[in-house]
């Protein structure tokens, strides 16, 4: 009997999520028929951004149900929401094309001062290193070392120096997959010590967690889309590290947790 | 409008209009006419066109019948408050119609003025004035340029902004692959595993192993035996040849001691019993080279024996076939 009550709880759960899904798909539809008649589409896609935010808890493990929410709130208008839409993506997937595309797109919306502080942080994955997923490089990692272990016990039985110059290609092979995973799991430790917030709208950074405390001098005004790092929270207010090494505290409202 | 009916119908004999006397807006049209003015619209903003349709009516005399290069209906100063553009023209019996496009140039212009068509009535032998009366307009301030652009009142996007990736059926998260865990058993494992091959492999074989290690002694052996036998020293040298040959993969033909060290050294040789091999090799091409016969003074089977003992003694002899 329970298991019959649980089974109808989910099949209902799974017609809410459907009834979700078409309805973001049709604000979405219907936003940028607005559009493409000329006129403000934006209201649609609010709507259809809402919607989606309202399957998170049911897709929040697809990098593509992120995608879709940055996508809509972006064309409703709201930067600040997509940017932490596609970060919450990237986190899940750092090396998703879309993402990485539509974030770098956005991020170029952003109003960042002319000396550029504020500015986002850098990509830390070298330009040289191919942009596989964490699984197809530990896959490679795994192949790779395997084989080289295996070749470097035939030296070894065989005693003889080519099998081991061969291990060692192989185990060179095996570093380079092994250093891109350390920097993926550097930059989720990172998330994880630090989580990334985006500020929500134009606001002032304070030396203090209150509006009594002066402005911070390097970065006083933050424009909605900057990102930073939050270190701690105190009293409603946050405090955050920028990229470019400003520290200061915003009210907690201001700010959008990415990841 | 204004309509000044003409009382005199041309005669259709070529009359000259008089120079004396010729005003100076005279249109060159000799006759009797009438003169009308319509404009469409008649509430613009400023610099927007109105449309003014200028209808002569009457009887023309030949050839000077009204044509646009020679009217001069505008009063002097026209320009001052529209800009003026010549559009289409009609030729009827009786009848010519000319359009102009009008643009207000600013507010403060009320009303298009009045147009006049100097003439020569030929009946009267003078000249004459055909009126239109002004036209009242309303001339609006220029409203803000409002770009009607589709798709402006949205924020601009990439294409791959248009559409919603479907969403996959399964969960793609890949936090396991960076986990510690599971990054220590990928390098582990295999490690453990080849380890645990080798050595299993070794234990399981050993027969292979000592089979290899008595046929290389029994080579060695044969060589020893082969030199004992040996009685001139290029015998001893060529049975010294072979063992390379077959025990070592020599390629060469004759050993010479820089060949032979170069070449041991690469098969893992260490350098206290190639420095052997050299001067022994040394020695005896000093003895085969000299004049005279080649005997076997200076020669020793026990010392080549050594030689090869010291071979075998080598850690990489192990590994050689």
């Amino acid at each position: 009997m329970r298991a019959l009550a649980a089974l109808s709880l989910l099949a209902v759960a799974g017609a809410d999520g459907a009834a979700l899904a078409q309805e973001a798909r049709t604000h979405f539809a219907e936003g940028w028929r607005l559009t493409d008649d000329g006129r403000d589409g934006r209201p649609a896609f609010a709507r259809a951004a809402v919607a989606l935010q309202a399957e998170s808890a049911a897709h929040g493990a697809a990098p593509e149900h992120w995608l879709n929410l940055g996508n809509a709130a972006y064309l409703a208008d709201d930067l600040p929401r997509a940017l932490a839409a596609f970060q919450r993506g990237l986190a899940l997937a750092p090396q998703h094309p879309r993402l990485r595309e539509h974030l770098g797109y956005a991020r170029g919306q952003v109003n960042l001062p002319k000396n550029r502080r504020g500015a986002p942080e850098p990509d830390p994955w070298p330009a040289w290193l191919p942009r596989w997923s964490p699984a197809c490089w530990f896959v490679t990692l795994t192949a790779l070392h395997t084989f080289g272990c295996a070749l470097a016990a035939v030296g070894w039985v065989r005693r003889a120096r080519g099998w081991w110059l061969a291990a060692l290609v192989a185990w060179c092979g095996a570093g380079l997959a092994a250093y891109a995973l350390l920097i993926v799991h550097q930059e989720r430790a990172l998330d994880g010590a630090l989580p990334l917030v985006v500020v929500r709208a134009d606001t002032t950074l304070h030396t203090g967690n209150g509006a009594s405390y002066p402005r911070q001098s390097e970065l006083p005004l933050l424009v909605a889309g900057m990102e930073a790092r939050l270190r701690t929270e105190r009293g409603g207010w946050v405090q955050v590290q920028f990229a470019t090494g400003e520290i200061g505290w915003i009210n907690a409202a201001q700010v959008l947790v990415a990841r | 409008m204004l309509l000044l009916s003409a009382v005199a119908p041309a005669r259709g004999q070529a009359i000259a209009p008089p120079a004396v006397g010729q005003p100076t807006d005279f249109s060159n049209v000799v006759g009797v006419f009438t003169l009308a003015a319509e404009a469409t619209p008649t509430s613009v903003a400023v610099e927007e066109p109105v449309e003014l349709l200028v209808t002569i009516t009457g009887q023309a005399v030949a050839p000077h019948v009204p044509q646009r290069a020679h009217l001069k209906l505008f009063p002097a100063g026209v320009e001052r408050q529209f800009f003026i553009e010549p559009l289409a023209e009609q030729a009827g019996p009786g009848e010519w119609r000319f359009r102009y496009r009008l643009r207000p140039k600013s507010v403060d212009v009320r009303h298009i003025p009045g147009l006049a068509l100097v003439y020569y009535a030929p009946r009267g032998r003078r000249y004459q004035t055909a009126y239109s009366d002004a036209i009242p307009i309303q001339v609006k301030p220029r409203a803000e340029t409002a770009i009607e652009v589709k798709g402006l009142q949205v924020v601009s996007a990439p294409a791959s902004f248009r559409t919603l990736a479907p969403l996959p059926t399964g969960s793609r998260a890949s936090a396991w692959a960076t986990s510690l865990l599971s990054l220590s058993a990928a390098l582990v494992l295999p490690l453990l595993a080849a380890g645990a091959g080798a050595w299993l492999w070794r234990r399981t074989h050993p027969a292979a192993h000592e089979q290899q290690r008595r046929r290389q002694g029994r080579a060695a052996q044969a060589t020893v035996a082969a030199l004992a036998s040996a009685q001139t020293v290029p015998e001893a040298t060529a049975r010294l040849a072979d063992y390379l040959r077959v025990r070592w993969d020599y390629p060469g033909a004759e050993p010479t001691p820089r060949d032979v060290d170069r070449w041991l050294r690469r098969r893992g040789v260490r350098p206290p019993a190639r420095q052997r091999w050299r001067t022994f090799l040394a020695a005896c091409d000093a003895v085969r080279y000299v004049p005279g016969p080649a005997t076997a003074n200076g020669w020793s089977s026990a010392e080549a024996a050594e030689l090869i003992h010291a071979l075998e003694a080598e850690p990489c002899a192990h590994s050689q076939r």
